[in-house]
């Protein structure tokens, strides 16, 4: 996916320190929400106190009981997916999430996956690449806030709408952070995490949004078991299936036999020694043992499926412990815990999937009959409170509803600004800074310059006297940089609206042997500047452009061996009254579409705040 | 127990079904990873050399072959009369990535024009007399990756192929190198009647043929032709075409032949033929010393199977030499003199030779031009010698990275 990747290290400091910065704003932020709730808790509770006070028995309507208990299975899959959600949410704010996620995590596992996927994970993560601080920081808050959602709302409504969250937010991860979780790419295997973490997140959001009643028979337990049955013989299938590479630990040419090669792969993680290096000896055994190992995994897979396709107690009990531990052997092995390496997200499949079969049991095995009989409905005489009243007199839905409306508004914090980021088509202008720094404001009289533009006619600054001026230097048969800076001045050009018509756009040919206005016109058919008005490609002589290189501190040269001639990339801006106002590096790093986009916005920036110093002067 | 059995039967189809879904998920991804890819025509390797009023000159690969944006290509010139070669690569002042085509004729300096690469979609264009001053143009389009790309002649005409594949064009000039107007294209060849028998999958090499009814040379162009047994050598002139082409051998009927390079001589026109057979590569050279009707063809040069070609180019008049390795690494080069030769067999000249080059003095050496990373060695084969020796090492500063 060309133009994704911006070409910065991925601990470039700039952006680490945007993401601290941003991170430690909003979290002050999630504070204040938190003490907020705190206090209204607590004036909520006082209310309630003098309410009891003063009434020395209460009304019989407003008499709330605490509810049924919340079934094993249920209270099993809200508290370890909230731990789950919290610890994504907390591996979302490593240093190296802006910058890597897209090129290191999401970029490879799309690559494998048809075109049309990878174009739509490609239009989704542009938002990320275009701004990556805002984006990993709203990823942060997003997922501590369905966390803190699913621990601390035990039941009723506000629970159920924190698992419809977790399935909302799943699918996001699991559509453009996993790409469909690879299951269109080729090789598709369950040791490697197939289908997915975000769908076991998804399923258990699922679970957790069902209504009360749900929970009260063994049926939801046999569903979720048979569903789990369902998915491991297709995996056992699939593992079986000849041809894919999992068969032998080499092959035949002496490569690396698929798993082999995953599991290398995941050694070379940065991670503790100790784990690197089981998974190490898990890869040596692989490769010497490739037929054993997928025998067996395709084996346990298949009787595990068996197992939980029976629905029954005492096979299933077999299957969810055999199904436990083989997740926990390829968590480990396989997987290598998932989260190790700077761009891990999530401790991956292993974990979800294995906290779902236990559900599964739990449910098959311990009904809520609590919950069944508190689903029969009471004919109370009296009017049902308002959940008004309820706040007021309850202490227990008043925490319901504070938590959860403290958790919404802890993924707010995170998700308002990436909305409003993500609502400009323009990338932020971090990532030109992060590439050149930040504009460098100047004092100084330009100097003179008498040129003749692509169409033969003289141009002189003088005569450019009245315009606020973007120059910069280019060399017409440039490969790389040249042709991306002439983009990024079109695109500031297209940014500054209507204000672009006191602007002149100003190139100045850099290459001492192609001054002829011809290779002007070339260079800018080749970057379609033909039809913007302001455009000016200046050349002149040898002589001529080396004053003006010299008299701007541009350093020109030739380089060997079929190289292009080498020159500063600068970029100045020249106010109204023929002042340099700023010198900008305009060297275009990678040149993606984020960079280019964010050079853009600094360049167009930089000349509105030219213009605007110009007329108040 | 109708019930139970019939409940049984759903759970067994629903297990297939999915178990099926998934296996047929995998297939996908399995079949999208082997798609087969059509049958490519004879390649068209840009190292090469040619001779020009001024001396030698030759142009070749060096750097990280395997990097496009580290490979840079050189432009090694020896004067005549010179014994040793030198890089003049920089007068192109811009990055080479792409690769360098060259051209001359007879009392024509010589053109040397950039392929673009990256972000550059022209090709500046640079030509000498005596390999000290430059001139400059620009063809206004990207040069296609073919030595026969480019073409001039003594009156100082020139064509160049631009636009590659379907969309490819002819453009002439009438001797300024900066000014260029179509003469014909790929679509305009692959509509007319004479087009349509070749089926031109691309034009691979344009020609300026003496005219012997006119003053002006006639304008040809090579094409690669996906119909088996056609040869796809045209002239063109005012947006029509006509086949001018020999006819290959018999035998070699069934393969698909590419004009690999049309090289006008003060005789007529020397073509090289290339013939992808389906098991080995063969190369035919023809000559037509008229107005591109009556040819003369060589006998073929069969290339050992899987055996792929180097480089190719003139020797000297109407001769040519081709530089071809085999599976084992082995080089080996086949030199024809004229219509009435066979192929003859050099000795084979050193591991890594990119290109060869001939000189017209009788008594010369050939040289072979052998690159590896930033170092060029030159070979020398002395006229009946049976082992090349080492005349030259030239170490060329490459400036690694700088066209990324």
């Amino acid at each position: 996916m060309p133009g994704m990747s911006t070409g910065l290290k991925t601990n470039n400091p700039t952006i680490v320190s945007a993401l601290h910065t941003a991170l430690l704003h909003q979290g002050l932020v999630v504070l204040l929400i938190l003490a907020v709730a705190g206090i209204t808790l607590n004036a909520l509770r006082t209310l309630q106190f003098r309410g009891y006070a003063r009434d020395a028995e209460r009304p019989p309507a407003l008499a709330q009981p605490s509810g049924p208990p919340e079934p094993a299975a249920r209270r099993l899959l809200r508290i370890s997916f909230g731990l789950l959600w919290l610890l994504d949410g907390i591996l979302q704010g490593q240093s190296s999430m802006p910058l890597g996620l897209v090129p290191q995590a999401i970029q490879p596992t799309a690559g494998a996956s048809p075109t049309w996927v990878q174009q739509l994970v490609h239009d989704g993560t542009t938002i990320w690449s275009y701004h990556p601080v805002q984006a990993a920081a709203a990823a942060v808050w997003i997922q501590v806030g369905i966390g803190i959602w699913l621990l601390a709302v035990p039941r009723g409504r506000w629970s159920r709408l924190g698992g419809a969250a977790s399935v909302g937010w799943g699918l996001v991860v699991w559509v453009f952070g996993e790409s469909f979780g690879g299951v269109l790419a080729p090789g598709l295997t369950w040791l490697f995490g197939a289908p997915g973490a975000a769908v076991f997140y998804c399923a258990a959001g699922a679970l957790l949004a069902l209504p009360s009643r749900s929970w009260a028979t063994p049926r939801l337990g046999r569903g979720i078991l048979r569903a789990l049955g369902l998915f491991f013989v297709g995996m056992a299938v699939l593992q079986a299936w000849p041809g894919r590479g999992f068969w032998g630990g080499v092959t035949r040419t002496g490569g690396t036999g698929t798993l082999t090669g995953m599991v290398q792969q995941m050694s070379q993680t940065p991670q503790p020694h100790l784990l690197s290096s089981w998974v190490a000896s898990f890869e040596t055994f692989d490769a010497a043992h490739g037929w054993g190992v997928n025998l067996g995994a395709v084996l346990a897979l298949a009787v595990i499926g068996a197992a939980l396709l029976t629905a029954r107690p005492r096979p299933v009990r077999i299957g969810v412990v055999a199904a436990v531990i083989l997740c926990a052997a390829d968590w480990v092995l396989v997987e290598d815990f998932g989260f190790f390496g700077g761009t891990g997200t999530d401790p991956n499949s292993m974990i979800p999937l294995a906290l779902v079969c236990v559900a599964g049991y739990l449910a098959l095995t311990r009904p809520s009959r609590a919950v069944a009989d508190a689903a029969v409905p009471i004919r109370v005489p009296t009017v049902a409170p308002t959940w008004r009243q309820r706040l007021v007199t309850n202490p227990g839905y008043a925490f319901r509803f504070l938590a959860a409306m403290a958790a919404i508004g802890i993924v707010l914090v995170g998700a308002v600004p990436m909305a409003v980021a993500a609502g400009s088509p323009n990338a932020d202008p971090i990532l030109a800074t992060a590439v050149d720094g930040a504009p460098n404001t100047l004092h100084d009289a330009a100097p003179a310059f008498t040129l003749v533009d692509q169409h033969d006619r003289v141009v002189s600054l003088a005569g450019l006297r009245g315009k606020t001026i973007a120059l910069t230097f280019l060399d017409p048969v440039c490969t790389s940089d040249c042709p991306i800076i002439a983009q990024e001045f079109r695109q500031a050009d297209a940014l500054l609206g209507a204000a672009a018509k006191g602007v002149e756009l100003v190139a100045i040919d850099a290459n001492p042997r192609y001054t002829a206005p011809d290779y002007l016109v070339a260079f800018d058919a080749e970057e379609n500047l033909s039809d913007v008005p302001n455009w000016l490609y200046l050349t002149g002589s040898t002589a001529q452009l080396q004053k003006i290189w010299d008299s701007y501190g541009i350093l020109v040269g030739y380089a060997s061996g079929g190289a292009m001639i080498s020159h500063s990339d600068t970029a100045y801006v020249i106010n109204r009254t023929g002042g340099l106002r700023d010198v900008l590096d305009a060297d275009p790093g990678s040149g993606s579409a984020a960079t280019r986009s964010s050079f853009a916005v600094t360049l167009a920036d930089t000349i509105e705040g030219a213009m605007a110093g110009s007329s108040g002067s | 127990m109708i019930v139970i059995v019939r409940r049984r039967r759903a759970r067994c189809a629903a297990l297939a079904g999915g178990c099926c879904a998934l296996v047929a998920l995998a297939g996908v991804g399995a079949a999208s990873a082997g798609a087969a890819a059509p049958a490519p025509s004879v390649p068209t390797p840009l190292a090469t050399s040619l001779q020009s009023g001024a001396g030698t000159w030759a142009t070749l690969p060096m750097g990280l072959l395997g990097q496009p944006l580290n490979t840079f290509w050189q432009l090694f010139f020896r004067p005549a009369g010179a014994a040793t070669w030198s890089d003049r690569v920089g007068a192109t002042a811009t990055a080479t990535n792409g690769g360098l085509v060259l051209a001359s004729a007879v009392g024509q300096p010589l053109l040397a024009a950039v392929r673009p690469s990256n972000l550059l979609r022209f090709s500046p264009l640079i030509a000498t007399t005596d390999g000290h001053a430059w001139e400059d143009g620009l063809v206004p389009g990207g040069l296609d990756a073919t030595p026969g790309a480019l073409a001039t002649a003594p009156g100082g005409r020139s064509l160049a192929l631009v636009g590659g594949g379907a969309g490819a064009r002819v453009l002439a000039s009438a001797g300024d190198i900066s000014r260029w107007t179509t003469l014909g294209t790929a679509r305009g060849l692959a509509a007319a009647p004479a087009g349509r028998a070749c089926g031109p999958s691309s034009l691979t090499a344009v020609a300026l043929l003496a005219g012997l009814s006119s003053a002006t040379e006639v304008p040809m162009v090579g094409a690669a032709c996906s119909r088996p047994g056609v040869v796809g050598i045209f002239t063109i002139g005012a947006q029509t075409w006509r086949a001018d082409a020999p006819v290959v051998p018999a035998a070699l009927r069934r393969g698909r032949v590419t004009a690999l390079s049309l090289r006008a001589t003060e005789d007529g026109l020397t073509a090289l033929l290339g013939v992808e057979n389906g098991t080995s590569t063969v190369v035919v050279a023809a000559w037509t010393s008229g107005d591109g009707t009556k040819w003369t063809e060589s006998p073929a040069l069969v290339l050992s199977r899987g055996a792929h070609l180097d480089s190719f180019g003139p020797t000297d008049g109407t001769g040519s030499f081709v530089l071809s390795t085999d599976r084992g690494g082995v080089t080996s080069l086949a030199t024809i003199d004229g219509p009435a030769d066979g192929w003859g067999h050099l000795p084979p000249p050193p591991r890594q030779t990119a290109t060869v080059a001939f000189d017209s003095t009788p008594a010369a050496a050939t040289v072979a031009l052998a690159p590896q990373g930033t170092t060029l060695t030159v070979w020398s084969l002395a006229p009946g010698g049976r082992d090349w020796t080492e005349a030259q090492i030239l170490h060329v500063a490459l400036t690694f990275n700088s066209s990324t």
